[in-house]
């Protein structure tokens, strides 16, 4: 199987505060690799380098056959590259970021629109039925404000699916949520595991991660420090830091 | 009931001693000044200057046996600014405008009849914007065209007006069409200009830095002045430009810097989470700019902009620099006529008078656009 996301000796820097050292990662399709580890490890700057939100300074990343390339100011890689990878990689944010000034179902027909050419008429019936998938087809005609933080974020990866991704990346999806609401999200995103979605997740919900991952990946000050199967790391991790961090996440 | 009021007197006018000395003193002062103006309004004012020279003031040097252009022009005028308000106002009650509209055409054939000719004009125009504002709360697709509908009126105003001559527009009619027609052209620039101030590339930022600031930096006067003579330069000699449509370009490059200004306020205050989630859902640059990002940034500066109308209309006067004669200049050309050369007070009280409900009724619109927005909102 060809590798959907594959980072070699991957580096970045924000000044002198080296963020990433020397990541190898692999990702193949279908695998669901769910990333862990402390505030300030370099996990989300990790994920959003997938879809070219953050450059990288050093190394090799390819993602679905597309070299990004290293850049210093955003001038690295170009346009229409960069168009062609988000078009196929989606992306889950901590805080939703979903359009205020559009209604829901535009929320997640404006993608395909605009930028998939799709007509209104498909948009709009994929629209539907994706966000009867996430469970939320009463609500089409609401705005963003009018919706709880849990039925956001599932609009949110509605709007994501709605472009037909091969890679759903998914950064802190339910860290701001109330914990009733997590489960309604980590729901949506378990079945889209189980229907083979390749996923990168950065989450600290560790019972999910267990469940759900093919393969976890402990990062620590920029580096992977341990990967392995949710069995090897959570229940034999190798590493002392990686033991320390664990036993401070799952104590509760 | 007597209650309250004693209850209202003593805590807004009698809280503190301080406050009471301050009513004490204050408010019998401005019942006296008030008393006074009112006297001198109806007694001693002689507002035949007004009444004699009501054309001169509303249309300038306009040809007089054309003067149904510039009714038709008030008219349509009226209409867009009914269906403005009827837009921005919440609200959908409609039944007090449509009252004042019956009541304002009862009265309008009223004074037509004993040949008040003016005030019928007036009320008439009233009229239309009460209807107009009604329209627009029973009809939704004003509101997502209201530009549009202004671009074409004021075209179809500038068209019907044309055969009278560019050069004769003057008076408050030239005022309100100038105001109007450099709003609308100095958005579009200024949106233009934010986007580029805050661009990837260095020399479309430098140079919208470089024009804003320039134009930030002089007063409005010099602009007028220095559009007049380069605007005819750039068209080939056998165009003329019209000293109005000069004046035009020359509000649009002043107020477009500014515009500019707030605009890039607005985009700025745009959670940057926006822009990432349309460019990780592959928008390209423009989509994420004008449809994601500029609604809401326009959305949040929009009181600006409407203040900025209004600062704009308050300086139409400094075209009297390259000879037209809007609203003020007609009233100050009135006095210089040694027939009215004594009645200065009646003159700028009047222009005071209409300037003030203008103002206020500009102003009015922003506050109401701004209690919209607030309303719901975080």
């Amino acid at each position: 199987m060809s590798a959907i996301v594959q980072m070699e000796r991957l580096n970045k820097s924000y000044g002198t505060f080296h963020v990433l050292k020397d990541i190898d990662l692999q990702v193949r399709a279908g695998e669901v690799v769910v990333v862990i580890g402390a505030s300030g490890s370099g996990k989300s700057t990790l994920i959003r380098c997938v879809n070219g939100l953050e450059h990288f300074g050093d190394g090799r990343l390819l993602v679905d056959g597309v070299e990004l390339a290293p850049s210093v100011d955003g001038f690295g890689t170009s346009k229409r590259e960069l168009a062609a990878i988000r078009r196929d990689v989606g992306m889950v944010f901590q805080h939703f970021n979903l359009f205020p000034h559009k209604t829901v179902l535009e929320n997640v027909m404006l993608a395909p629109i605009r930028v998939r050419r799709w007509p209104k008429a498909r948009a709009e019936a994929t629209a539907r039925s994706l966000l009867e998938r996430v469970g939320l087809a009463a609500h089409v005609d609401k705005y963003p404000s009018q919706l709880s933080g849990g039925q956001q974020q599932r609009v949110a990866i509605a709007r994501s699916l709605a472009m037909e991704p091969r890679l759903m990346l998914f950064d802190e999806p339910t860290s701001a949520l109330d914990p009733e609401m997590v489960g309604e999200v980590l729901e949506v995103m378990r079945e889209l595991a189980k229907s083979g979605m390749t996923m990168m997740i950065v989450t600290h919900e560790m019972g999910f991660a267990r469940e759900v991952a093919d393969r976890i990946i402990y990062m620590d000050h920029g580096k992977i420090l341990e990967e392995g199967t949710p069995e090897a790391i959570f229940d034999h991790p190798a590493q002392e830091r990686t033991r320390t961090f664990l036993s401070r996440v799952l104590k509760h | 009931m007597a209650m309250t009021i004693q209850r209202w007197t003593r805590y807004n006018l009698f809280a503190t001693p301080g406050s009471a000395v301050l009513s004490i003193v204050s408010i019998p002062l401005t019942v006296y000044v008030a008393f006074l103006a009112a006297r001198w309004a109806m007694v001693d004012a002689r507002w035949s200057v007004i009444t004699d020279n009501l054309v001169v003031l509303l249309v300038g040097t306009f040809p007089r046996d054309q003067l149904w252009r510039a009714v038709i022009a008030g008219a349509v005028l009226s209409l867009l600014v009914g269906l403005t308000i009827g837009v921005v106002l919440a609200t959908r009650r409609w039944k007090v405008s449509a009252i004042v509209a019956t009541v304002c055409l009862g009265a309008a054939a009223l004074s037509f009849a004993i040949h008040q000719q003016a005030v019928a004009g007036a009320l008439v125009c009233i009229s239309i914007a009460a209807l107009a504002r009604v329209a627009a709360t029973r009809v939704p697709m004003v509101s997502r065209g209201i530009g549009l509908l202004w671009l074409v009126g004021l075209g179809s105003i500038c068209a019907e007006l044309a055969p009278a001559g560019v050069s004769n527009w003057g008076g408050l009619l030239a005022s309100v069409l100038v105001t109007a027609i450099a709003t609308l052209l100095s958005i579009p620039l200024g949106i233009l200009l934010a986007f580029g101030k805050n661009s990837r590339y260095s020399s479309l930022r430098v140079a919208c830095s470089g024009y804003i600031e320039l134009v930030r930096s002089v007063p409005v006067i010099s602009i007028v002045y220095w559009a007049w003579i380069i605007v005819p330069l750039v068209f080939p000699p056998q165009f003329h430009i019209s000293d109005l449509a000069r004046g035009v370009v020359a509000f649009v490059l002043f107020y477009g810097a500014y515009t500019a200004e707030y605009v890039r306020a607005g985009i700025q205050g745009v959670a940057r989470g926006q822009s990432e989630a349309a460019q990780s859902l592959g928008f390209n640059k423009l989509d994420e700019n004008f449809i994601i990002v500029l609604p809401q940034a326009l959305k949040a500066v929009i009181p600006a902009l409407v203040g900025n109308v209004l600062d704009l209309f308050n300086n139409v006067p400094a075209l009297f620099i390259i000879g037209l004669t809007d609203f003020l200049n007609a009233g100050q050309i009135i006095l210089a006529n040694p027939q009215y050369s004594g009645s200065q007070y009646e003159v700028y009280v009047f222009l005071f008078a209409v300037y003030l409900a203008i103002g206020a009724l500009i102003s009015y619109v922003a506050r109401r656009i701004e209690a919209r927005m607030s309303r719901g909102s975080r």
